[in-house]
């Protein structure tokens, strides 16, 4: 008799991790899918040209990712050629 | 109410918050809380009571000055500073600091002193209060390492004070008036009180008092700070310097570069500090345009930024509060913790991220526009990469680390802050989503009057679509493990010219004279044992030995010497 309760309880811990990986996966897909759709979006005529680049298809789309993955890994070698220790300036004062 | 109204008709909104830092210096409890409060009220009720005008005039040295102005540009400042003083206050309600209280009420009095100055003289003197009084609120942290950042800081703000005055003197020579109205950059005077605002609005190399000294504030202090210092600043720019085209290079460098910085760093407070840079930045930009419609969209953004920046640094404050750190490595998973603080934060981010219907959005689109307007394409295009960014750099990251993300070690908060706290921070997001809401609202307190709507189709989707994509970068670039991060470590910023370079160069001089001092005490001590020896031996002169007393003759007679060797040829 008590077994299979220490199973149940077992099952109803390892429950709460379960459902929030599943929700996750169908967000990310929901977000990817509206990603999408504002780029369809581009097809209609709710741009009504005041801008230079308007007619370039999912301009903002393609800069706005291209930009964020850029400056990510500009800041990389950034860090790789500014990063010191936390007691940088007060280890120089030491010297 | 309107007799009491009729009262208020005059009166500058900072004397009251005078009154109020004085009365604090020696007020605690209930009366500090209702001088924290009903200093910012009063001035509220006296700025919009006033009608448009010069108070307070009076004559210096020939000239007829006026300390107190209240016209089209510095009303919609002033009214930002006061509600920003009343959100400070509630926030710093419960603090029982002495300094922090007085400090802060100066502070606000210094810096809408500074945004009602109607002449030079009266700026000066605001100015040097604005950059003292603020350092209090560093120094308030009582800790070894922020006092050496309150001193660093402070050495930021006295020298924009030196500069403004050496311009100043200049102007007034330069033309015979005292009026603070338009300057330019085409005499050097007009050049020194560029650089003078520049300092405070963050320039490029000179920005490294906000980044340095702001993280160093107390939580409560740090609301006041990025409210007050940079706004008043970029007011002051507004004033003197519109249209000049070297600023939109700036602004673009400060829009940009900061990002870098800011990606990279641990401590989230640290974060917010590079986003005010980025921010000024984008305002410096809008006032370059020397448009209608840029200055407005500076000086909305200003506005804006006021609100979203200080709920943010509020936001983190609480983490910092409950947590003791305010590092993205020490913070985590607050959610649940505290719901109320992670929805506000979230509004914040939103703000700051320019989503439409937040407060961001709706100032930031009116410079993007000038800036295309003006022909400055590229300038566009860079401000578009800063644009792309915040989610990135700010919006995202702050939210996501502090509350969201899997804590490093598992983190104790008990709960959402007390009530002033939460009253605070509520009353900055409805700001934020008001002026989102009702951007007409917000257009209707500019300096110049104008049609623009934010909401046109075209707009909407192309600012949702640069938004979506790059929190879709955000979320490839975290599932990858590319996102940049430092774990307790310093990144080198211009702060290394006087922080390492300028001590050690020092270190090396002193070292150098040294043994030159040597070299020459040497000589000194040589020279007296020769003369010894042409001395007759019954005159019993000592030997000399280098120490003591005889350093110093050695040192007297090698310099002599070296007198006359100059001296002799002539």
């Amino acid at each position: 008799m008590q077994a299979p309760q220490q199973n149940h309880t077992t099952a109803s811990a390892a429950q709460p991790t379960e459902p929030p990986r599943r929700s996750m996966k169908l967000a990310w897909r929901l977000f990817m899918a509206a990603c999408a759709a504002t780029l369809l979006l581009d097809f209609t005529q709710l741009r009504y040209g005041e801008r230079i680049v308007e007619s370039w298809w999912g301009f903002y789309g393609i800069f706005a990712f291209c930009a964020c993955v850029g400056v990510a890994m500009a800041a990389l070698l950034l860090r790789r050629l500014l990063l010191r220790p936390q007691d940088y300036y007060e280890r120089g004062q030491d010297d | 109410m309107t007799d009491f109204m009729a009262i208020l008709v005059g009166i500058p909104c900072w004397a009251w918050f005078l009154t109020a830092s004085m009365a604090a210096t020696v007020a605690s409890g209930a009366t500090r809380a209702m001088l924290l409060l009903g200093a910012p009220i009063l001035g509220l009720l006296s700025v919009l009571a006033t009608p448009f005008g010069n108070y307070l005039p009076f004559e210096l040295y020939g000239l007829n000055l006026y300390a107190y102005r209240l016209d089209e540009l510095s009303y919609p400042f002033l009214l930002a500073f006061n509600m920003a003083a009343l959100i400070g206050g509630l926030y710093a309600l419960r603090i029982e600091d002495k300094l922090q209280s007085a400090g802060a009420l100066l502070y606000a009095a210094s810096t809408m002193a500074v945004a009602g100055a109607g002449d030079l003289l009266s700026l000066i003197v605001a100015w040097e209060i604005m950059g003292i009084s603020s350092a209090a609120l560093i120094f308030a942290r009582r800790e070894a390492a922020a006092t050496a950042a309150g001193l660093r800081y402070l050495m930021f703000q006295l020298g924009s004070g030196f500069l403004l005055i050496c311009g100043a003197v200049g102007v007034v020579q330069l033309t015979g008036d005292a009026r603070f109205d338009y300057i330019g950059i085409n005499h050097s005077s007009g050049m020194l009180i560029f650089l003078a605002f520049g300092i405070k609005c963050g320039f490029p190399f000179l920005h490294n008092w906000i980044s340095d000294g702001y993280p160093a504030a107390t939580t409560s202090g740090i609301v006041f700070l990025s409210a007050f210092t940079t706004k008043a600043a970029i007011y002051a720019m507004t004033r003197a310097f519109p249209g000049t085209e070297s600023l939109l290079y700036i602004g673009l460098a400060m829009a940009v570069l900061p990002m870098f910085y800011a990606i990279v760093e641990d401590d989230l407070r640290k974060v917010l500090a590079y986003s005010i840079i980025s921010q000024m930045g984008f305002m410096l930009c809008g006032v370059a345009t020397g448009l209608a419609l840029g200055v407005n969209g500076a000086v909305a953004h200003a506005m804006n930024d006021i609100f979203f920046k200080g709920l943010l640094f509020m936001a983190i404050g609480v983490a910092l509060q409950a947590t003791g750190s305010s590092c993205r490595s020490g913070l985590g998973g607050l959610y649940r913790a505290m719901p109320i603080t992670t929805t506000l934060c979230i509004i914040a981010a939103a703000s700051i991220s320019a989503v439409p219907f937040f407060s961001g959005y709706v100032s930031k689109t009116l410079i993007m526009d000038a800036v295309l307007q003006n022909g400055n394409v590229w300038v566009w295009y860079g401000l578009l990469l800063a644009a792309a960014g915040a989610p990135l750099y700010v919006g995202i990251k702050v939210p996501y680390f502090a509350f969201f993300a899997k804590p490093a070690k598992p983190t104790q908060a008990g709960g959402d802050p007390p009530w002033p706290l939460l009253a605070a921070m509520t009353l900055a997001a409805t700001l934020c989503l008001l002026a989102g809401f009702l951007p007409q609202q917000l257009y209707a307190l500019l300096p110049y009057s104008m049609e623009y709507d934010p909401y046109s189709g075209s707009h909407l989707l192309a600012q949702v679509q640069l938004l979506m994509f790059s929190a879709l970068a955000f979320i490839w670039l975290q599932q990858r493990g590319l996102y940049p991060h430092s774990k307790a470590a310093t990144m080198m910023d211009s702060d290394w010219f006087y922080r390492r370079l300028a001590p050690h160069l020092a270190l090396s001089l002193a070292a150098g004279y040294n043994k030159m001092q040597n070299h020459i005490i040497n000589l000194g001590g040589t020279t007296a044992n020769k003369l010894r020896q042409l001395a007759p031996p019954h005159w019993l002169l000592p030997h000399w030995r280098p120490t003591g007393n005889n350093r110093a003759v050695a040192l007297a007679v090698a310099l002599l010497l070296l007198t006359a060797l100059y001296l002799l040829p002539r």
